[in-house]
């Protein structure tokens, strides 16, 4: 009784977040980005002011982990032309140099945090994997654009 | 000892060989960044890993690499999804290890042993490595090509790793009711 009571609550937060947040926020990648860092790096508990307030620590916690884990299923399975086009999207999104952007995600693998805590390894390391394919293509791309670019990806 | 014989004694040590030196490979390979110890034992159903199964072994992402004409990309992409599908298989092994080892403690306290669940649970431990180590070895040996008429069989050994898993708490379950009593 207590459980799908309180579960009642964490939908209601996951609707409010995907409502007032998530829907200002552009693009799956930014929104998987937005997602992952709202989460503590020491203890892994998510943290949101907004909805803390409205439901609680532990309720605003569980609703931001259950959007994190659906999202990431999501972008697990769109096939690797749609994330290319996600990841394309997001890097184009901030106005800064495209080419600085992609170098930094390869060398600081940023995206390397994005994956939800208890989400499959193999599903983890699947995503980590195209997103490495997905900059490669991209700086292929960008490279045939533009012949001058200095900097050799390097992709390990 | 007759010629065929001592032909077939070898090819069955140098498989013996060959597959332990592949079970070896993929986990070393296994990256440890990502933690997963309370994803190691959630259920593997078929329905959960179809889908994933089909996105790694997916052939129309190969063709789309293929149409970047890049060759570093589809050098890399070779490579990664290789290296997913290796770990995949190795994920496999784990978890029929662990199953086997939680039925193994749960049996030493047995008082009302099932042989004939024992023998499907051993048979099934050991046809699950056999064949995870059989997928392992194709996808060593033809790489990509490979992988794309693996999905089929991947997913079937995620069934059958459920399929024992389920055998195996039952067993468990039984004893611990008679225990209890």
């Amino acid at each position: 009784m207590y459980a799908s009571v309180e579960n009642e609550f964490v939908e209601s937060a996951c609707r409010n977040l995907q409502g007032h947040t998530l829907s200002q926020v552009h693009g799956l990648f930014a929104q998987l980005i937005y997602l992952a860092s709202t989460r503590d790096y020491l203890s892994g508990v998510y943290h949101h002011d907004g909805l803390e307030y409205e439901y609680g620590s532990q309720v605003a916690g569980e609703a931001l982990k259950r959007c994190h884990t659906e999202l990431f299923s999501k972008l697990v399975a769109l096939p690797l032309p749609a994330l290319v086009d996600e990841l394309n999207a997001y890097l184009t999104s901030s106005g800064t140099d495209f080419a600085h952007s992609l170098l930094l995600w390869d060398k600081l693998q940023i995206y390397r945090v994005t994956p939800p805590l208890d989400c499959p390894r193999v599903s983890a390391e699947f995503f980590l994997s195209n997103v490495k394919i997905a900059l490669a293509i991209l700086y292929s791309r960008a490279r045939n654009r533009r012949p001058d670019l200095q900097f050799e990806l390097p992709l390990r | 000892m007759t010629l065929a014989t001592f032909i077939f004694v070898l090819l069955g040590f140098l498989l013996v060989v060959v597959l332990t030196l592949v079970a070896r490979g993929t986990s070393e390979e296994a990256p440890e960044a990502i933690p997963d110890a309370a994803a190691l034992h959630s259920p593997f159903s078929r329905e959960a890993t179809t889908p994933l199964l089909s996105r790694i072994f997916s052939a129309s992402d190969l063709q789309y690499v293929q149409r970047q004409n890049n060759p570093h990309v589809l050098r890399l992409f070779r490579h990664e999804r290789k290296r997913v599908a290796l770990l995949f298989l190795s994920d496999l092994r784990l978890r029929t290890q662990e199953i086997k080892a939680l039925h193994a403690r749960g049996a030493l306290t047995a008082t009302s042993p099932n042989p004939g669940a024992e023998v499907r649970i051993a048979f099934g431990y050991f046809s699950m490595l056999f064949f995870t180590a059989v997928l392992s070895l194709l996808v060593q040996v033809f790489g990509i090509s490979a992988i794309r008429f693996l999905a089929v069989p991947a997913s079937a050994l995620a069934g059958r790793l459920s399929t024992l898993a389920q055998i195996s708490q039952s067993v468990r379950d039984v004893a611990e009711n008679s225990a209890s009593r």
